[in-house]
């Protein structure tokens, strides 16, 4: 790589965050909106047009209240953890110039982010020494055993059926099936994208699988926690559009692709809103209820749709 | 009681408080825990004592109501009315039919009040924030109406010795009428949720068993006796003023399974407010004219002073029987005041209820008593 190709990759890299922490403020303005809709309330309207810079003016208020913690939080950890994360950008099919990593294994680096990013609080709870905030952390890795493998089983069979990891092969395979989209090419894709959405959603800690952290404030960085788990829910979603809902489409010569796709960021935003729109009419479950819904359901369920992705695989060699 | 086989093992201590936001009010939870599991718990209380029946045997008969409305925070209609009660029964004094009709119309609000402030509390600890925010909606009305009669959406002042401190204002009838209709309109869509939301009853039932023979032993009375299938309400039992109202007591599941869970006490706290809704709908639309207080007692030119004598009188207040021991000498200020609280006896079943149940759920089962650690520190 010369120093042209260097430079290149770096603005773009750049550009990308940018482009990122921009959307972020307007998905987050208008989930604030919707969610305050639902429940009955106007939801933020003092800052800039109608509230529209209430998140950005939230994001600098944290910041002003030592939201990037103190002596005592572990911020080694959750700054890895964000370089991390902003690293998995690279790796994402989210069209244009996207994924800057060119491999047959590309998948698998946001993956396995993804996965590290879901523990990351667990190891911040663990190491914080304090016995409460320990069993939190306790919590979230039950939780992660419990639903890591299912999320696993469902990714192999989007590997099996596209003949490889690289998501160049994946989304090529997806052109193929109804409307570009894995999770509509058959029952089994429908019921793996089901498994990996309910899955992701518990790993990535959100409702109605959120695990509250009894870390005492006085040990955390509320900022970057802000930002870290909205950016794991943001990578389960990306994840979740480039395995099994088309990724950036095949519609780029009518919509603008760069730095991204707006037609995959659309659909990445709109499953983390309806995620957080169905999520909020249910009550939280309590851990064993998760994991006997992991051990007892989608695990059963993930290896039975691989069972029969391996009977039509050799059904069609055998053809 | 469930019989459970703990793993031995080395067990933790933990200890909630005082401060938390699992706990109703200022208190320590000392919990020993194997895994997840509580294997015992031990309560202990006292940071929010105010010494209120010293405060109203140090003041005036006339200022008593007031000091004694600030026993609970949710629903101070009824601490106001206990002790005003107590009082009568003292001075023998007979209430104006109007005054008491005022009386059962605040009360009942009261009741819906309170009532709604659980299930909110009950989507907090679930974490259903659209139904936090319909009943703080709903609560929103309740305490328009409060405001309308009192002047103060909480700490109200209303009720004196001999009736009400003013008449209510016209046109009352009628908004108390229209919110009648709302509530009832919504309490449909909170009952569909707590009985049909598989994921909310998954929560809810088969945890914190409290049993009829629990009942009687810690002398629990209010939704949570009843949801352990004890109909007892003071209002049908000796509720005189409610003698000629048509309502029905709901019992819970304990009716038929002598115990009941945590389910039960949300769905009976449920009834009880269409139960609440029927009787405003009976007295607000005809209430009777006339005086709103027993002639001139506790007006300037008749300044109130008990005479010598001992009353006890008992309400049914949001979270159980609310008693009242009055000792006058027929001075200027109570001997004896005694306040018998509802939440003092349900928090002495919490270490029996919370053992064997899971961590995660102790806000869940604390907050399924609808306790006011306000009013047992008293």
């Amino acid at each position: 790589m010369n120093l042209s190709e260097l430079l290149t990759l770096s603005v773009q890299m750049v550009y990308a965050w940018v482009a990122f922490f921009v959307v972020t403020i307007l998905y987050r303005f208008i989930e604030r909106k919707a969610l305050a809709d639902i429940e009955a309330r106007i939801g933020p309207r003092r800052v800039g047009m109608s509230g529209l810079f209430q998140p950005a003016v939230d994001w600098v208020k944290i910041l002003a209240k030592a939201g990037y913690g103190n002596r005592s939080t572990d911020r080694p950890l959750l700054f890895i953890g964000s370089l991390m994360l902003l690293s998995a950008l690279c790796a994402l099919p989210l069209g244009g110039a996207f994924p800057l990593l060119d491999s047959s294994l590309n998948s698998w680096v946001p993956l396995i982010l993804f996965f590290l990013m879901s523990q990351l609080f667990s190891l911040v709870d663990l190491r914080s020494g304090n016995l409460v905030s320990m069993l939190s952390g306790v919590r979230r890795l039950i939780l992660f055993f419990g639903f890591f493998l299912p999320a696993v089983l469902s990714v192999l069979h989007v590997y099996l059926v596209s003949g490889g990891s690289s998501w160049a092969m994946i989304l090529e395979q997806q052109q193929k099936s109804w409307m570009g989209w894995n999770a509509l090419a058959n029952p089994l894709g429908a019921l793996s994208a089901f498994v990996f959405i309910i899955s992701g959603v518990a790993l990535a800690s959100v409702h109605p699988f959120s695990v509250n952290s009894l870390t005492p404030r006085t040990l955390r960085a509320p900022l970057i926690e802000d930002f870290l788990s909205f950016f794991c829910f943001f990578l389960w979603s990306a994840l979740s559009v480039g395995l099994f809902f088309g990724g950036p489409g095949s519609f780029s010569e009518y919509l603008p692709v760069w730095p991204f796709s707006i037609l995959l960021l659309f659909k990445v935003l709109f499953l983390m809103m309806l995620v957080r729109m169905l999520g909020s009419s249910f009550s939280r479950l309590r851990m064993d209820q998760a994991v006997r819904l992991a051990w007892g359901f989608l695990v059963p369920l993930a290896a039975a749709i691989l069972m029969l992705d391996s009977l039509w695989i050799v059904k069609r060699g055998l053809g | 009681m469930r019989r459970i086989d703990f793993i031995p093992s080395t067990q933790t201590a933990i200890r909630i408080g005082p401060i938390d936001p699992v706990l109703p009010g200022p208190m320590d939870l000392f919990l020993e825990m194997d895994g997840e599991l509580i294997v015992s718990a031990r309560v202990r209380t006292g940071y929010l004592h105010r010494g209120i029946e010293k405060v109203i045997q140090e003041g005036p008969w006339s200022a008593a109501p007031v000091a004694a409305g600030r026993l609970e925070g949710e629903s101070p209609f009824f601490s106001e009315w206990v002790f005003c009660q107590a009082v009568e029964s003292i001075m023998r004094l007979d209430l104006p039919e109007r005054a008491q009709v005022i009386r059962i119309t605040l009360a009942e609000i009261t009741r819906i009040l309170s009532h709604l402030g659980f299930l909110r509390r009950m989507a907090e600890l679930l974490e259903i924030t659209p139904l936090y925010h319909y009943c703080s909606r709903d609560r929103e009305m309740i305490m328009d109406l409060l405001e309308l009669v009192s002047g103060s959406r909480w700490g109200m002042n209303y009720c004196v010795v001999g009736g009400v401190r003013e008449d209510v204002t016209d046109g009352f009838q009628d908004r108390v009428l229209d919110a009648v209709g709302e509530i009832r309109y919504r309490l449909k869509e909170y009952n569909d949720l707590f009985v049909f939301h598989r994921a909310a009853t998954a929560r809810l039932q088969e945890t914190g068993w409290i049993s009829k023979q629990q009942i009687y032993r810690f002398g629990i009375t209010g939704p949570t006796a009843r949801a352990s299938g004890e109909a007892y309400d003071v209002r049908k039992e000796k509720g005189q003023q409610y003698r000629s109202l048509d309502f029905e007591i709901p019992l819970g599941s304990g009716r038929e399974l002598n115990r009941g869970d945590v389910h039960d006490r949300v769905l009976i706290r449920l009834r009880e407010v269409a139960v609440s809704l029927d009787i405003l709908n009976q007295v607000c639309g005809s209430m009777p004219k006339g005086n709103w207080k027993a002639g001139e007692v506790g007006s300037p030119r008749q300044p109130l002073v008990a005479v010598a004598g001992e009353g006890f009188a008992s309400v049914e207040s949001p979270r159980g029987v609310l008693g009242c021991h009055v000792v006058s000498d027929g001075g200027k200020t109570p001997v004896r005041v005694h306040f018998i609280t509802p939440s003092r006896n349900a928090l002495s079943v919490v270490p029996l209820m919370l053992a064997g149940e899971r961590l995660e759920d102790v806000g869940l089962l604390l907050a399924s008593l609808d306790l006011s650690i306000g009013e047992a520190d008293a």
